[in-house]
């Protein structure tokens, strides 16, 4: 028990480990799959990746990490080729679609001293980074603020987190970094200066800027 | 690049699932060909799906551990100070037990030994060395002639703390409490003050009424008397009793005439 | 209304705005001690023909009396203004309960162009003269001579050296224009005499002064809100730029011995704190969490850091050895704990601190963890101690606007510094300046 747990999570730090530092999981991909054309997106995400220096910093500290979690993936390797192989062919027809309309509500909301993603935004997000993903020429700057509640400092950390977690999202779902830029503004910008909680609610967001 | 993500994770996603679950997919992963093109695709109809539940999922782990942490936080130092407390406490009960062991080896009483200084203070000019027991009891029972400074400041400031920590209640029962027990300290209008501004949080009107108006009637030279007459003002004003309200507040312009509190006062009775 | 009344008298804050309010702001003491010590400052003699500047006796009566530790006699009280030694007559000042008496001659010096006070502080109790010392300087620095004297009483006084020779430095934010307008001021102890240091569009956070007081570090937003760490320098206005990261840089502290800036950065995705060598610009990250770092704050041996992180789930305050890299949390008591700064003894440390729905500004001793909450003000935050640990001042919420006010450390005194329009936010007391 205990040791499938550790199995567990160290697969789920192998996930997360992989999603989080794309250009070293585009590398591996290109690796497994030998057509040019995936060679092609890797190297194209490597150098997509190099400006944004969240990517650089983090890099060395996962690199570790990637290596000690290796084994739960190598596991199985022909699995793991398999699985990518078949999910190439489903996952093509996505990108013949016809050009995804940009959402009209460019603004997230969270919940007090949390940058968690509320799940009933999830789908508003799921809008814009189809957008964006289809629309590689698309730029947008995620801006984070919070509510006047708390010190200025922490409050300009959360709307930095806020507009992380939404950076994360939409890279998961497949928006290049270069696309996004987060800034804060921590309780500098408030929509809605009043004292009520739905006041504060209004403040705790996330906007797209498009640029 | 999206595709590759994708992949990656639910490659990843499998290889878990392939791990935990043991035997059904070791068996059914190994037989697959890399050229085949399997139909077995035990992953959601929508990756992105997964993608998104994944990150909501390590959003929640990372709060719920963050929470776990600060819990660990927490009892470890509630441990340290319930450790340091019990070791202080033992050390303190170590400490009478040899007392009252070397008391019970001593001779003497353990009466006399423990009331004699009290005894000594009392009678000044009493026998300085044993005291007879029979006058022992009344010593005891004798209140304090003199009021220690110390002590009646420290009731008054622990009246005022309540204050400070909203117990209104508290704090009425603990001013009442020492403008009884010191009617004649120098604190003793400063106490009615603080009860005056206590009744008039509850609200209570009259009372707060009363409270001021002792300071106003009894301590004309206090330092709390322009304070009271301001309060009793402002506050009769807002009552029937406006116009002795308007009285104080002039009796407070005329006798305090650059004091701050005249200037509220003027602006007070100029809204009227 | 009645709401009003509740909080002005639960709170004991009268935050009663007089009329009386200037460009600059004043102090107004909503809550005094019970049983302030009685100090007569009589009007100092001036013989010159020019008239003076500043009336020195009211800016040390008015200094003396804002630590709410003081009752000063009004004038038109006295029964006689003396001064010099042998014009006192103790009966007068006993007469009118006095406790001490403050007395001063100006002299003006042709040569030097300077001029020259000397003072002298009696106990009328004791009918001694218990201290005198002369004070001289130029015209525009009579009001220093003022809070000069004002320090030489206090420390007499009350054995500690005062702190009305200081600034406070702080931002303000002007709304009544289309375009909101950002200022650094910098003000006497007392807030008057404020000079402009810095002005921008953008908003300004985070003031924090160099250990010398020379300089001011600030964070400061581009018009896409990015941070970026300036530095201004008080006497000379010059403005530096620190390097920039990616991410939010913010948060500055000068280290005691003026070498190194800590601040936060949050390139790796969220804050942590980082140092930088102000020489060699070199950075060094002194946490790595995946939850918020923020707010460092100089022990005044600038051996540890304390700093605000949320890795217990809650902003908590925490301490940060940093030789051995050893971190241990600091605050227990209450759900947010932050912006920590030792008192200069190192005795204590002041925060936000929330136990149940306001803010407020609390110290806790750090030998026996007992907190203590000092203000009753709502949404207190930004606080900064007096470099004698006396008071602080700290930011504050007065009908939505946004408002400086005091606290004395012992939880006795409170009071609001009224601005004339917009907000006023972000104090910093400055360190003892030469």
């Amino acid at each position: 028990m205990a040791k499938s747990n550790l199995l567990k999570i160290m697969a789920i730090t192998a996930t997360i480990t992989l999603v989080g530092c794309a250009s070293k999981t585009a590398t591996d991909a290109g690796e497994g799959a030998t057509s040019t054309e995936a060679a092609a997106t890797a190297t194209e995400v490597v150098e997509a990746a190099a400006p944004v220096v969240t990517e650089m910093a983090s890099a060395e500290t996962v690199a570790s990490v990637t290596e000690e979690a290796a084994p739960a993936v190598e596991a199985a390797p022909e699995a793991t080729e398999s699985f990518i192989l078949q999910f190439k062919a489903p996952e093509k027809p996505a990108y013949s679609e016809p050009a995804v309309v940009r959402p009209m509500v460019n603004v997230v909301y969270f919940d007090f001293d949390k940058a968690g993603i509320n799940p009933e935004f999830r789908k508003l997000l799921d809008q814009h980074g189809d957008y964006l993903a289809t629309t590689p020429g698309a730029k947008v700057i995620l801006a984070g603020h919070a509510d006047e509640r708390g010190t200025r400092e922490y409050n300009l950390a959360l709307g930095e987190r806020r507009a992380y977690a939404v950076y994360a999202y939409l890279k998961l779902r497949g928006v290049a970094p270069d696309q996004m830029e987060m800034v804060s503004y921590g309780e500098e910008m408030p929509v809605s200066v009043g004292k009520s909680e739905a006041d504060y609610a209004k403040n705790r967001r996330v906007e797209f800027k498009y640029q | 690049m999206r595709n590759y993500q994708c992949l990656i994770l639910s490659a990843a996603l499998c290889g878990s699932t392939f791990v935990l679950a043991e035997a059904p997919v070791v068996e059914s992963v190994p037989t697959a060909e890399k050229a085949t093109p399997v139909t077995v695709v035990r992953v959601p109809a929508s990756n992105d799906q997964a993608i998104g539940e994944l990150l909501m999922q390590f959003q929640q782990l990372q709060m719920d551990l963050a929470s776990l942490r600060g819990q660990v936080e927490e009892l470890s130092y509630e441990l340290n100070q319930l450790r340091t407390e019990s070791k202080d406490r033992y050390i303190d009960l170590d400490r009478r037990i040899s007392e009252v062991r070397s008391t019970a080896q001593n001779s003497a009483p353990p009466t006399v030994t423990q009331i004699a200084p009290i005894a000594i203070e009392q009678t000044p000019d009493g026998d300085a060395g044993l005291i007879s027991s029979t006058t022992d009891p009344v010593a005891i029972e004798q209140p304090p002639l003199v009021i220690d400074p110390a002590m009646v400041q420290e009731a008054y400031n622990q009246a005022k703390d309540l204050i400070r920590q909203k117990d209104y209640t508290g704090a009425i029962t603990a001013f009442n409490g020492f403008v009884k027990d010191y009617p004649n300290d120098t604190l003793t209008a400063n106490a009615w003050y603080w009860l005056g501004e206590v009744y008039l949080v509850l609200p209570d009107v009259d009372n707060a009424v009363r409270s001021f108006s002792e300071v106003v009637k009894n301590y004309p030279k206090h330092q709390k008397h322009p304070d009271s007459l301001y309060r009793l003002g402002v506050t009769l004003l807002k009552t029937d009793n406006a116009a002795s309200g308007r009285q104080y507040l002039e009796t407070l312009i005329q006798r305090y005439p650059d004091s701050q509190l005249s200037a509220r006062a003027k602006q007070a009775l100029a809204a009227q | 209304m009645k709401d009003r009344i509740k909080i002005i008298v639960g709170i004991v804050l009268g935050m009663m705005v007089s009329a009386y309010v200037q460009a600059e702001f004043k102090f107004i003491i909503t809550r005094g001690y019970d049983q302030p010590t009685t100090v007569a400052v009589v009007p100092f003699c001036w013989q010159g023909n020019q008239v003076m500047p500043e009336n020195v006796a009211h800016v040390i009566a008015a200094d003396l009396s804002r630590t709410g530790q003081y009752q000063p006699l009004s004038d038109e009280n006295m029964l006689s203004q003396p001064c010099r030694h042998d014009q006192v007559y103790f009966r007068d000042w006993k007469l009118l309960q006095q406790d001490y008496l403050i007395i001063g001659d100006i002299a003006f010096e042709q040569v030097s162009q300077k001029y020259q006070i000397t003072y002298r502080l009696y106990d009328v109790v004791r009918e001694t003269n218990i201290y005198a010392a002369q004070v001289s300087g130029t015209r525009d620095q009579v009001r220093d001579l003022a809070h000069l004297i004002s320090d030489g009483v206090y420390q007499k006084l009350a054995g500690i050296r005062g702190v009305f020779s200081t600034k406070i430095a702080y931002v303000t934010l002007n709304t009544e224009n289309a375009a909101p307008n950002y200022r650094i001021e910098v003000s006497d102890a007392d807030g008057y005499r404020p000079i402009e240091l810095y002005r921008s569009p953008n908003a300004i956070i985070s003031l924090a002064w160099s250990a010398d007081g020379r300089k001011l570090a600030f964070t400061h937003f581009d018009n896409d809100g990015r941070t970026s760490i300036k530095v201004v320098d008080r006497i000379s206005k010059a403005v530096e730029s620190l390097p920039s990261f990616p991410g939010i840089n913010s948060a500055a502290a000068f280290s005691p011995d003026g070498k190194n800036i800590a601040f936060v950065n949050s390139k790796t995705g969220n804050a942590d704190i980082y140092l930088m060598n102000l020489q060699t610009k070199a950075v060094k990250q002194l946490t790595n969490h995946w939850s918020i770092d923020t707010e460092p704050s100089w022990s005044p041996d600038g051996k540890q850091l304390l700093f605000t992180s949320e890795r217990g789930g809650r902003p908590q305050i925490y301490q940060l050895w940093l030789d051995t890299g050893r971190v241990e949390r600091l605050t227990f008591e209450g759900i947010y704990n932050a912006r920590g700064h030792y008192s200069s003894d190192g005795k204590y440390v002041i925060m936000v601190h929330q136990s149940t729905q306001s803010f407020h500004i609390a110290a806790l001793d750090v030998e026996t963890r007992q907190l203590r909450i000092l203000t009753e003000t709502e949404l207190d935050e930004s606080p900064s101690l007096a470099p004698n640990g006396t008071m602080l001042v700290y930011g504050t919420q007065d009908d939505g606007r946004g408002v400086l006010a005091w606290a004395s450390v012992d939880g006795e005194l409170a009071s609001i510094m009224p601005s004339e329009t917009g907000h006023v936010r972000e104090p910093a007391w400055s360190p003892y300046l030469q």
